[in-house]
């Protein structure tokens, strides 16, 4: 259990701090409220519509085909610990599992499912 | 932060993972027909890259050349022998190979049925038959699965895939429909399911079903392992479609893509009783009579769920509808044929008998399945309108869709009739008369909605006009396709001494 | 009471709170919010069990990405306060409670059930061998490998479940495959439009058309005729 201290003072350290920037800005800091300030930032740039629009389904395939391959990492974490024991065989069961997810990466890419437009 | 460990030098540990992979290496072999479909998978996915979207129909070769080179495999490979594989995950018995032949005989079916159905027309085919193969692999896990974790993974190989084959015509709304249905229901399923499981792998420490076995059997009155084992059933009643767990179906069958709803029919269905069976046999097989209580259950659910399978369907105006509900039906008179599975008194066992009625449904089920498709590829009509006159338009076809109707009553000297013999049979010898008796009234109820089929295609006028010409040539291929179902479904009904013969060596094997 | 069991009750607490929460939100980005935390609370009772491994998948798989998912799914959407919907009627949250607690009941009885935790135990003696791989929690050459440890599922993953991790490379292949069928369909209209006359993308078309789809399929009085009891 101790080798979670590090972590349990991380955790405090990470509540402390930005609580009290935002009550300390809070306390101290003059406030003036104008129109302009008000209005959503868009990089300087004045709003011209709406904040909540329907999003392009394009950002779902995203979604989608990140959370598929973010499944290899799941996988390669324990592999990379222990492969050094198992050896070869490692090299091989590891092989055949991106062998077939590298297909599916060559699927999407060829039936453009990469590109934006 | 976290303490990733050091990779182990335990000499005992080195020395049980050699062991594993011992185990491993020996098992890669007999894996042959596992592999060869694979294979096809991935060698489709690339070819469908490679081929323009005209050619990529005749993918449907390829696919059918993995199927058959399955079969052959396991035929020359499997066929005789029992034994576990990959350090017990999977059992290769006679059982499951008989069921993978029945599920490769399916498929082929199925895939050859999609090369002519109407509206696969112009469409990306090596896709679709990739997917197909995909949940043909996880249907093979799941009648050879010894091993809650292959429970899961072969029914998530099979649903996911199945999921989109339903969708695979999505500019038509009944399709998407269909789809969206199938996946809340069954994504619930799969959820209970796998809560189940893994309710009795905390119970027993193993996910290993001979260890889940031995603890059902010790403790077949506990509460919890009830609880535990019906949420269990709650994801295999999901894929056989037993009631209450039915309604996903008349909906899916009736909006996907027909050879789609034949192969959920069929071989979806036949994946799940293996996996229902090998479950019941590892919990109830061994117990003997102290498990009256899980068999009284299961006679329940058949009763419920022959009896609305046939009552809905004496309602229905559309053909896919109907045999949804005519599937439903006879989910439930395999269910009844389970409750032999514990009893020794039977001649055959129930896993064998169900097995022996899964080949009878598989050909007359797949052969209605290939009339509508070829009723609808003249007429574009799946409604009952479509069939008026067919005996006139087209007798080989009406006279094929009668003998199947035939045999989906249950009479003889059809494939059907020997199937419900030997349930009907298998239920009494067990002591379920009362069952008996109720399968006999949803009989004669289901007669009603057959002969209308067949009333209509012998006694009412023609109503609607071939309407694309283009596909009368495969039309003509179709009834020849038909025929030989009607063959297939006549044979086993007069050979019923020599089908009977090869399912009573099913044996089946836990640990 | 141990520090653990403070511990747990506190996580426990958050995780049932925030459950509640997440399913009686009207605005689905809250809900997301609040199953998020459950997400994460439910990684530190993984830790807990000290399985480190699991904790740290829970919070990248669940809580970062699947999360992320379903926040798509809400933006993709983005339902204006008028158009999600009634509240349900009274008796129907009733209805909805007395099932919930129904079968919460129902999971939590073998919690509790007597007896049933001796018989696990009891287990004969090979067959509770062939379930532990490793063998034992090996302490050899300062190297531990330890229930739950990463190592540990490294070793089972690729020495015993060597297939079924092999296969979920397969159903992955399988589902990226579906993704593109299903999300062709809009590619293909992209391509139609892009011979055509306008070349800004039209900011709501396309997901508009889709969001209206689905909306349409979930409210939308089937012709499909259901049998009786439907």
């Amino acid at each position: 259990m101790e080798s979670y201290a590090p972590l349990a003072l991380f955790a405090v350290l990470l509540i402390v701090m930005p609580t009290s920037m935002i009550v300390l800005s809070r306390l101290l800091g003059p406030r003036r409220e104008t129109e302009v300030k008000g209005d959503p930032y868009e990089c300087g740039v004045p709003t011209w519509m709406g904040a909540r629009n329907r999003f392009s389904v394009h950002f779902y395939l995203v979604a989608i085909l990140f959370i598929l391959f973010d499944l290899e990492t799941v996988f390669l974490i324990p592999w990379a610990i222990v492969y050094k024991s198992i050896g070869a065989v490692a090299l091989v069961e590891m092989g055949f599992f991106l062998a077939v997810l590298g297909l599916a990466l060559v699927y999407v890419w060829r039936r453009r499912g990469l590109e934006w437009e | 932060m976290i303490p990733l460990a050091e990779s182990a030098t335990d000499p005992s540990l080195a020395h049980a993972f050699e062991r594993s992979l011992e185990g491993i290496r020996e098992s890669v072999a007999l894996f042959l027909p596992e592999a060869v479909l694979t294979g096809a998978i991935c060698l489709l996915i690339v070819l469908d890259l490679l081929m323009p979207k005209r050619q990529s129909r005749f993918l449907m070769f390829v696919a059918l050349a993995a199927v058959v080179g399955a079969g052959a495999l396991i035929f020359f490979m499997r066929s005789t022998i029992n034994q576990p594989l990959f350090n017990g995950l999977i059992v290769i018995d006679t059982f499951a190979s008989f069921l993978h032949i029945v599920l490769l005989l399916g498929a082929a079916i199925v895939i050859a049925l999609s090369y002519v159905y109407r509206d696969f027309e112009n469409r990306r085919m090596g896709e679709y038959y990739a997917i197909m193969l995909a949940s043909l692999l996880g249907m093979f896990l799941m009648a050879s699965a010894n091993d809650l974790l292959m429970f899961v993974i072969g029914v998530e190989l099979v649903s996911i895939p199945s999921y989109i084959l339903v969708v695979y015509t999505k500019e038509d709304r009944a399709a998407t429909e269909a789809g969206l249905k199938y996946v809340l229901y069954g994504s619930f399923a799969s959820g209970v399911m796998i809560y189940g499981l893994s309710l009795l792998y905390g119970l027993t420490g193993s996910t290993n079903l001979a260890d889940v076995s031995r603890f059902i059997v010790g403790n077949l009155d506990s509460f919890t392992v009830a609880v535990a084992s019906l949420m269990a059933f709650a994801g295999f009643a999901f894929k056989i479609s037993a009631v209450p767990f039915h309604w996903w179906a008349p909906d899916v069958y009736q909006g996907a893509p027909t050879p789609i709803t034949a192969f959920l029919a069929v071989a979806s269905k036949a994946a799940g009783f293996a996996l229902l069976i090998r479950f019941l046999d590892a919990a109830v097989a061994g117990a003997g009579e102290s498990a009256f209580h899980w068999l009284n259950a299961i006679a329940v659910f058949a009763a419920l769920t022959m009896t609305v399978g046939n009552l809905a369907a004496l309602w229905q105006e559309n053909m896919k509808r109907l045999l949804a509900y005519s599937s439903i039906a006879h989910a439930g008179y395999m269910l009844m044929g389970l409750v032999a599975i514990g009893s020794s008194s039977a001649a055959m066992g129930g896993h064998q008998v169900v097995a022996f009625y899964l080949v009878a449904y598989l050909f007359m089920t797949l052969g209605a399945f290939v009339c509508v498709v070829a009723v609808y590829n003249l007429t574009g009509v799946e409604s009952m309108s479509g069939y008026r006159g067919l005996g006139r338009r087209s007798p080989m076809l009406a006279f094929s869709m009668t003998i199947f109707l035939v045999s989906l009553i249950g009479l003889p000297p059809t494939a059907g009739f020997a199937g419900k013999f030997q349930l009907f049979a298998a239920a009494i010898n067990s002591g379920y008369l009362w069952l008996a008796v109720i399968g006999g009234i949803n009989t004669a109820i289901s007669c009603y909605y057959y002969l209308r089929v067949m009333k209509v295609m012998y006694l009412d006028e023609p109503a609607v006009e071939p309407s694309s010409p283009a596909f009368v040539l495969d039309a003509q291929g179709l009834r020849w396709f038909a025929g030989v179902l009607v063959a297939a479904v006549l044979l086993v009904g007069i050979m019923v001494d020599l089908v009977a013969r090869v399912t009573q060596h099913l044996i089946i094997v836990t640990g | 009471m141990a520090a653990a069991d403070v511990i747990f009750l506190v996580i426990s607490i958050i995780a049932v709170g925030a459950a509640a929460l997440a399913v009686t939100r009207k605005n689905p980005i809250y809900s997301a919010l609040f199953m998020m935390v459950t997400l994460l609370v439910v990684a530190a009772v993984f830790q807990m069990l000290s399985s480190p491994f699991l904790a740290v998948m829970q919070v990248l798989l669940y809580a970062g990405a699947i999360m992320v998912l379903f926040t798509f799914v809400i933006m993709l959407l983005s339902l204006r306060p008028e158009e999600m919907g009634e509240t349900a009627p009274l008796p129907q949250r009733i209805f909805a409670a007395v099932v919930a607690l129904g079968v919460f009941a129902l999971l939590a009885f073998p919690a509790i059930e007597p007896g049933v935790p001796a018989a696990a135990a009891s287990l004969a003696p090979p067959a509770a061998e062939a379930v532990r791989f490793p063998p034992a929690a090996g302490t050899g050459d300062g190297a531990t490998v330890e229930f739950g440890a990463t190592a540990y599922f490294g070793h089972t993953i690729f020495g015993r479940f060597v297939l079924p991790f092999e296969l979920v490379s397969i159903l992955v292949l399988a589902a990226v495959v579906a993704v593109m069928v299903l999300a062709k369909r809009d590619l293909s209209k992209r391509d139609v439009a892009d011979d055509g006359s306008d070349r800004d993308p039209p900011p709501l078309s396309v997901s508009a058309a889709h969001a209206g789809s689905i909306a349409s399929l979930a409210t939308s009085t089937q012709p499909t005729s259901h049998g009786p009891g439907a």
